[in-house]
């Protein structure tokens, strides 16, 4: 953890430099001649989503270590890297339905890509609930590593049967609409690409930030513990 | 081995028949969510064999929830589920006892609601039951495999009912989705049936091989 | 053609206050939460 505390400025300085190039990029980028501005949204929602998803990855890798060794320290970022990951996964929702609103025409379809990102927020939820509501701190953490593991074999499955799901039943001009944003080329790349190296960083800073939070909370839980345990 | 997983699931069965506490309250919550879905469509023949497929599911959900609840009760009212890992038998067998027993008590409920379900809507599909009963069983195998090992999770958390259906439904939409459509296909014998059989039996047998060990990593002290 | 400037500014805004909000409420957090724990293990060593 003391690694977390040395590498933590660094990041933090980085990805608002990083930030600040991606927008300016962004300012100067075109007007796309099919979608108009609406493609900066995209730029804030195709990092989010991203992220949501790479968190998600982390969480796994976390979660494994943490059974494997049971080292705390891994517990910790898994813990963390949950709420980052709800965060994102929130942008990407709220992101997505305010494109779809001048896109679609409703805030709201149930669009493969959508419904996945609302089953993995739930997932997401679930996984912050549960450690919580075990009073053994540790049945918590086992409990949740397990749960995130059961969820990353889940989410692929989640994922195809959900756009099986759609494709058979969408109506094709929505379906059109739905994959216009895969055509992101040429001056409109740029700014994407310098956001998504802002997004990882910044997604990297604030889980150190949320694990010092968690740890230094699990500290003070422990001394009350053993003052109470002394007082006794 | 197998006589150890019998012998599990038989005490949970045969224990809940005989005072019928987890089967006939399952039963009756199964009826009375029918009922909340009649007086909140109230539809006509050919609107009620579209909603069919997602009813019958949508109640096997809720009912699967409601016996999940109790399929570590017993041990936990009498402090037995130590006692019973301490048994000289590996974990994953006590799990798959543990989930036969739940599989069994909530097939027989669905296979109980399917012609009531038929009746109560005025659908016709009598022809179709067998199949029905099957890609139910389908699902059920593992809708209550993964249950079962959220049952276990969740076991002395704090509001657990709940907490069980926030873990439950999102990680069962396969299973939803395809056992919806499949029961779909079947009944207005349009589309096809067989993409959605094959996404039951992967998510079956994942789960099949999957929860045994999370299971078994759950309960290590 | 559709002005799609509201749409674009609710969701740099709501980037700004999800992103920026989370960061700076963990970040007030843990500060209050090391500091907390600095004097109370000055208190009992």
């Amino acid at each position: 953890m003391n690694i977390l505390k040395k590498i933590q400025p660094l990041v933090g300085l980085a990805s608002l430099i990083v930030l600040a190039v991606g927008l300016w990029y962004v300012y100067q980028a075109p007007a796309d001649f099919q979608q108009g501005g609406a493609v900066r949204i995209l730029y804030i929602h195709v990092p989010s989503a991203k992220m949501a998803l790479a968190s998600y990855i982390f969480l796994t890798v976390a979660s494994v270590l943490y059974l494997w060794k049971r080292h705390e320290g891994a517990d910790i970022l898994a813990e963390a890297a949950a709420s980052v990951g709800a965060a994102f996964t929130v942008v990407t929702l709220a992101s997505g339905s305010i494109w779809g609103k001048p896109m679609w025409g409703t805030w709201w379809a149930w669009d493969a890509r959508l419904t996945s990102m609302l089953v993995l927020l739930i997932l997401y939820k679930g996984l912050m609930v549960l450690r919580h509501s075990l009073d053994d701190p540790v049945k918590g953490a086992r409990a949740t590593a397990i749960l995130a593991i059961v969820g990353a074999v889940d989410l692929p499955i989640i994922h195809y049967s959900v756009v099986w799901w759609r494709t058979l039943h969408q109506p094709p001009s929505l379906a059109a609409g739905a994959n216009a944003d895969i055509h992101i080329s040429g001056p409109l790349l740029p700014p994407l690409l310098i956001l998504s190296a802002a997004f990882i960083l910044m997604g990297l800073y604030m889980v150190t930030v949320k694990a010092r939070q968690i740890e230094a909370s699990r500290h003070l839980d422990a001394l009350e513990a053993a003052r109470l345990h002394h007082d006794d | 081995m197998l006589k150890a997983i019998y012998r599990i699931a038989w005490k949970d069965v045969a224990g809940d028949l005989r005072r019928r506490a987890t089967l006939s309250s399952m039963l009756f919550f199964a009826i009375s969510v029918l009922v909340v879905f009649q007086a909140a469509f109230e539809p006509d023949r050919k609107e009620a064999v579209r909603l069919l497929p997602g009813l019958l599911w949508a109640t096997s959900l809720f009912t699967t929830l409601v016996g999940l609840g109790r399929v570590f009760q017993a041990e936990e009212e009498d402090g037995a589920f130590e006692g019973l890992l301490l048994a000289s038998v590996p974990r994953g067998v006590i799990f798959f006892g543990k989930w036969m027993g739940n599989l069994l008590l909530t097939l027989l409920v669905e296979f109980l609601i399917l012609p009531l379900t038929m009746v109560l809507f005025n659908v016709d599909g009598w022809a179709q039951i067998p199949t029905i009963l099957g890609i139910l069983a389908m699902g059920t195998l593992g809708l209550t495999g993964l249950g079962t090992l959220l049952a276990a999770m969740t076991r002395g958390a704090r509001s657990r009912e709940t907490l069980l259906a926030l873990l439950l439904l999102p990680l069962t939409a396969p299973l939803l989705i395809s056992g919806v459509q499949a029961v779909a296909a079947t009944l207005t014998q349009e589309g096809e049936i067989g993409p959605w059989l094959k996404l039951l039996v992967i998510f079956d047998v994942v789960y099949l091989a999957m929860t045994p060990w999370a299971f078994t990593w759950l309960v290590e002290e | 053609m559709t002005d799609y400037t509201p749409y674009v500014a609710a969701v740099y805004g709501l980037a700004l206050l999800v992103y920026g909000g989370y960061t700076l409420r963990w970040h007030a957090s843990y500060k209050k939460l090391e500091r907390q724990l600095a004097s109370q293990s000055q208190e009992s060593p």
